[in-house]
């Protein structure tokens, strides 16, 4: 009996030595195809924000392409190019807008992966973007506007005054807080600087504010708090972040608050703003229309935004997000989920326009913005 | 709680003669790790957590130097993810609460009025509910703003949290067992009553996750409870 006791005892102890845990796939430099996949697949499950709304049955992936990897030749091109083809059928479902793939190995550099531009290019109304810029320029006061371009990002910035009435705004891109903040002068600096003058300095016949990002891809995401924060003297909640916690793929943070907050000597405008945004609008731009949104006096209009919503950061402040396999390839993710304060997430369906005026592009070839005359309309 | 109660019963019912049926209750401090593998996990460490636990508490004399021991514990089962270096200050911390019923075996040797007694046996154990707390980067809050050499630096604003964990019918295995060791010193007093101290290591079998994605890391409890408590007898079958 005491030695059954014994034995019991023994055999308990012994389990608090023992564990068996499997270890991550952490990979650096591949040496086969296999294992590519499995430190792909492995990352994705850690790094990927969506998995709790994705459809993608990423287990399934697993089961169906891991041994179609396994017979591929790392040193072979042909092998290679297929690998690609792989990652592109595999990749398709996935609802994060920001995804995309570029590879990084000689033997396949230059090939590319977007599933959502993909998947857009297919949808009735894509259409490529239209700088809109000149054809603006057309509306303004000829002797109130500033127009400013960065060539060297591609960056162009237009503000003025239509009709004695309206304050304009358009960025093709968002780099302003760089260039505005920049010791060197520039165009970019000098548009931003008529416009928040414009802006502190409202007078009674300014019946209200366009902001035009139709065609803007996002950029710097402190240009958020930078821009809108001009626009608001108190805190300005438009919505909530997630991320991971862990690494199953159904750990997440909770949800915490999206604030902007106010810039020195920002203002609270409370006459009417527009902002006309396009389905070519994504990233930091829908996050924009999302907060003015959020401010009682916007209204939208155009079409739904690309649906890009996850903010980007470097992987290191999460733990998810972008991330590398070395000599191979670089996957390009969100680092959070975000939802705006209507409590929708509006990644890959892309925000609505509470008054939807498509591209037009025969109006356009008249010299004829049929949008920015929407926004007109309804402020005169 | 059903299985509370039929251990209650058998013991109840199947009384031998020199049986001696102890009832009580404790209290105590647990802590808590969470067996895991995040190596891949940049600049954070696994830490374990103190939690509280007690409840109330069954010892039944067998026979000669052996007794059973049962009961019903609340404990919590703790840990946190804690970041370092430039991330310092960043955590996730899990309180977790579980119901708990050990069926143990326990060998006594006596020394005057003090028992010392092995431990061995099973426990099962409910996951009741959980807070999750902690301090994240909030890069939609987050400002860049230019230092005085004109470079750009990111402020990173770090948001807190604290709210009830939500729980996943298809993520969350709220059922958990267990081997379960450890010592109790008994303080026998007077009217056969006795004060006890106990430490306790709880080893979990079972994941507290579902097996809902394939090459999934486990995540296990590792758990010592230490508790001070009072058993006085309910029933002495001497003849």
């Amino acid at each position: 009996m005491h030695k059954t006791i014994l034995l019991l005892l023994l055999l308990t102890f012994a389990s608090v030595f023992t564990s068996c845990e499997k270890e991550s796939t952490t990979l650096n430099t591949p040496t086969s195809f296999s294992e590519i996949f499995e430190a792909y697949w492995n990352s994705m499950n850690t790094n990927y924000v969506y998995w709790d709304i994705d459809t993608t049955d990423w287990d399934e992936i697993y089961y169906k392409y891991q041994p179609a990897f396994a017979k591929l030749d790392i040193t072979n091109q042909t092998d290679a190019i297929t690998s690609v083809e792989y990652f592109r059928e595999l990749t398709q479902g996935l609802i994060d807008s920001h995804y995309h793939i570029s590879f990084t190995n000689t033997l396949i550099s230059g090939y590319f992966i977007n599933p959502s531009v993909t998947r857009k290019q297919k949808l009735p109304g894509f259409h490529y973007p239209y700088s809109y810029y000149q054809l603006v320029l057309e509306y303004l006061d000829k002797t109130d506007n500033s127009f400013g371009q960065y060539k060297t990002e591609q960056l162009t910035v237009l503000s003025g005054i239509i009709d004695n009435k309206i304050l304009y705004f358009g960025c093709s891109k968002f780099k302003l807080y760089s260039l505005y903040s920049s010791a060197s002068e520039n165009d970019v600096k000098t548009t931003l600087q008529y416009f928040f003058n414009k802006l502190a300095n409202l007078n009674e016949t300014v019946k209200g504010i366009i902001i035009d990002v139709r065609g803007n891809s996002g950029g710097d995401l402190e240009d958020l708090n930078f821009f809108v924060g001009h626009f608001i003297n108190t805190p300005l909640h438009f919505g909530f972040t997630q991320a991971k916690s862990g690494n199953g793929r159904l750990d997440f943070t909770p949800w915490v608050k999206a604030v902007i907050n106010p810039e020195n000597g920002g203002t609270d405008i409370t006459i009417p703003i527009i902002v006309l945004a396009d389905n070519l609008s994504a990233s930091l731009s829908e996050l924009l229309v999302m907060a003015f949104k959020a401010k009682y006096n916007c209204t939208v209009i155009g079409e739904n935004t690309a649906g890009a919503t996850g903010p980007l950061t470097q992987t290191k402040v999460y733990n998810d997000g972008q991330f590398d396999i070395e000599n191979y390839m670089h996957v390009q993710t969100s680092s959070c989920k975000f939802k705006h304060l209507d409590g929708i997430i509006y990644e890959n369906i892309g925000f609505p326009p509470d008054i939807y005026v498509p591209y037009n592009p025969n109006a356009i070839n008249r010299r004829k913005d049929s949008q920015l005359e929407k926004a007109i309309s309804l402020i005169k | 709680m059903k299985f509370l109660l039929i251990i209650f019963y058998v013991l109840l019912i199947s009384q031998p003669c020199n049986s001696q049926l102890f009832i009580g209750a404790n209290a105590g401090t647990t802590f808590n790790y969470l067996n895991t593998n995040i190596t891949n996990r940049t600049y954070t460490v696994n830490e374990p957590k103190y939690g509280y636990c007690g409840g109330l508490n069954v010892k039944y004399h067998l026979t000669g130097s052996f007794n059973l021991a049962s009961g019903v514990l609340y404990a919590q089962k703790n840990y946190s993810f804690v970041r370092t270096n430039n991330y310092a200050g960043i955590f996730h911390t899990t309180t977790s609460s579980y119901l708990q019923i050990p069926v143990l075996i326990q060998l006594q040797a006596s020394i005057k009025t003090i028992e010392i007694c092995l431990n061995a046996g099973v426990y099962g154990a409910y996951w009741l509910y959980a807070y999750t707390s902690g301090v994240m980067p909030n890069i939609l809050n987050s400002t860049n703003r230019v230092d005085n050499n004109g470079e750009i630096f990111q402020k990173l604003t770090l948001t807190q949290y604290s709210e009830k964990y939500q729980f996943s019918y298809k993520r969350d295995n709220r059922l958990e067992y267990g081997l379960q060791t450890g010592v109790t010193v008994n303080f026998n007093m007077k009217n056969n009553a006795k004060l006890f101290c106990d430490i306790a290591y709880m080893h979990s079998l079972t994941d507290t996750q579902k097996q809902y994605m394939a090459n999934q890391t486990r995540k296990t409890n590792q758990t010592i409870g230490l508790s001070l408590g009072y058993l006085m007898q309910l029933h002495n079958g001497k003849k």
